[in-house]
């Protein structure tokens, strides 16, 4: 293989690329893994933004709100985590 | 509901001549999205590009704006704890009873025509090399027909996160004048979801762990469609704030110069970054820079002071540069055109600085709230929402075009004929295979 360090951020400037092709069996592996994990990321991340949607009506004081907004956030800051996780290409 | 707000003669002038320059920004994004694909996909990322927007303005047109509508307009709305949610609106489809002229109204759809095409262009910054044409407009089809007129009901046309200033008191509600959450977070949530559909390129992971640099074909293509996007974001801000935000003419002065400001704050901030990570400023990434100066103006442009501006634009450079390198390396997210960073990334910050920098809903506290339960709703709301519908699109009719086709470039394989017919020699023709 011919091997050649990218300059920069390696998107722009480098001259010539290198690397493999992944198998094809490899490729539908990546587009079907991780189902469950995806699953439970998309529904932390509807979860959380249910937590700031009910806090509107709910909750009266800025102070409350503020914190459970924060807290649906948090949830679906987790659920963003799970679903990234989900779709990463296995290297290596 | 209230009254129809009314422009003057001048605004309403003004206005029109505005929302001409947006396709402006069209033309800046095709070429972008263009110069930073490899050659063997030029022409199907710009024919994709004319197409998208086709495709989006006809739908917004036929369905999309009923579901939108115009502050003032009819709209759905639910009762909650007392208070009254707007939730869609409740035009008839194919813009039956709206007069087109210069009303209100009338300059809404006008924009909202473009700016939905612009919506439905970042993705293909994420797709480029492997997306199908027609996936790509079938996908166009749920963005301007459902996603895009749902979300910008509720922040453009007196929907519930418009609102949450007069119902629940927090500073001027949602605030978002040119778009940077309706067109860039969303397209860019899009560009997410097709770029984890999609999965990476071939080549671009290797099976040893290594990530390949698949370089950008035309980089000149990418910065003069920075100058052109420069162009379009100016109309693009400024009607935003006049139909949007009530804003005088005379604030247009402002939001030019904040937006100029942004953008080269941002474009100067990635240069100098990447000169110190790599010796030397890369030219892609700095243009990368440019496009995320003008996402957040989109978003602060009309409430910032002059200083201000350049002070968010200078995050912007540095979110940019850093994010596109994590989302590459780290969490393996191939993105050519770089459109999650820069529209998803930079408008999410835009929207914070509104909070941060400006003195919109006076400073308050709840401002920050507001701001806050919009990101919320992008993230929690329309990006499952929009992967869902992509997923599903993508069991009907695939989205990822098949090995052979990535492999001898999109434009001989869904065009039939390359963009630089002079030029057949791929770089990745001298690495095995």
């Amino acid at each position: 293989m011919i091997k050649i360090e990218a300059r920069g951020a390696g998107r722009g400037n480098s001259l010539v690329p290198y690397g493999h092709i992944l198998p094809p069996r490899r490729f539908w592996a990546i587009s079907w893994g991780g189902l469950e994990m995806k699953l439970a990321g998309f529904l932390l991340l509807l979860s959380g933004w249910g937590i700031v949607v009910a806090t509107l009506p709910l909750l009266s004081s800025l102070p409350m709100r503020a914190g459970f907004v924060l807290a649906g956030l948090a949830v679906e800051l987790m659920g963003l985590g799970l679903v990234v996780r989900s779709n990463l290409v296995p290297k290596g | 509901m209230a009254a129809p707000p009314s422009l003057s003669e001048t605004s309403a002038t003004l206005c029109v001549v505005l929302i001409l320059l947006v396709p402006l920004a069209g033309v800046g994004l095709a070429l972008i999205n263009t110069g930073l694909a490899r050659s063997r996909s030029a022409a199907h990322v710009m024919l994709a590009s004319l197409c998208v927007f086709a495709v989006a303005a006809i739908v917004y047109v036929m369905i999309g704006f009923s579901w939108q509508g115009a502050p003032g307009r009819p709209a759905h709305v639910l009762v909650i704890g007392g208070k009254a949610w707007n939730w869609i609106a409740a035009e008839p489809f194919f813009l039956r009873g709206l007069r087109l002229d210069l009303s209100s109204a009338s300059l809404v759809l006008l924009l909202q025509m473009f700016s939905v095409g612009l919506a439905a262009m970042i993705p293909l910054g994420a797709g480029a090399e492997r997306w199908k044409l027609g996936a790509s407009c079938i996908s166009t089809i749920l963005l301007a027909g459902w996603t895009y007129p749902l979300f910008a009901h509720w922040v453009w046309s007196e929907g519930w996160l418009s609102q949450l200033g007069s119902l629940y008191g927090l500073g001027q509600g949602f605030v978002d004048v040119g778009g940077a959450s309706t067109i860039q977070v969303m397209g860019g949530l899009s560009a997410l979801s097709m770029a984890w559909i999609l999965g990476p390129r071939r080549g671009k992971y290797s099976s040893e762990g290594g990530t390949s640099a698949i370089p950008a074909h035309n980089v000149v293509q990418v910065l003069i469609g920075c100058l052109f996007a420069w162009a379009g974001w100016l109309g693009l801000n400024s009607a935003g704030a006049i139909l949007f935000n009530h804003c005088e003419p005379s604030a247009v002065v402002l939001i030019a110069v904040n937006t100029t400001l942004s953008a080269a704050a941002s474009v100067l901030t990635a240069a100098i970054v990447t000169k110190l990570r790599f010796a030397r400023p890369d030219a892609s990434l700095a243009a990368n820079g440019w496009m995320a100066g003008l996402v957040v103006s989109s978003a602060a442009a009309a409430f910032l002071k002059p200083a201000a501006a350049v002070l968010a634009g200078a995050v912007a450079g540095v979110l940019v540069v850093y994010a596109i390198d994590i989302l590459e390396f780290r969490l393996t997210i191939d993105d050519p055109g770089g459109a999650i960073s820069v529209h998803a990334i930079g408008g999410l910050w835009g929207l914070l600085a509104v909070a941060l920098f400006s003195d919109a809903g006076g400073g308050s506290r709840g401002q920050w709230l507001a701001q806050l339960i919009g990101i919320a709703t992008l993230l929690g709301l329309i990006l499952p929402l929009t992967y869902g519908l992509n997923w599903l699109i993508g069991r009907v009719y695939p989205h990822r075009v098949d090995a052979d086709g990535e492999w001898q470039g999109m434009d001989l394989y869904e065009l039939g004929a390359g963009a630089y017919p002079e030029f057949v020699v791929h770089s990745d023709e001298f690495t095995q295979h």
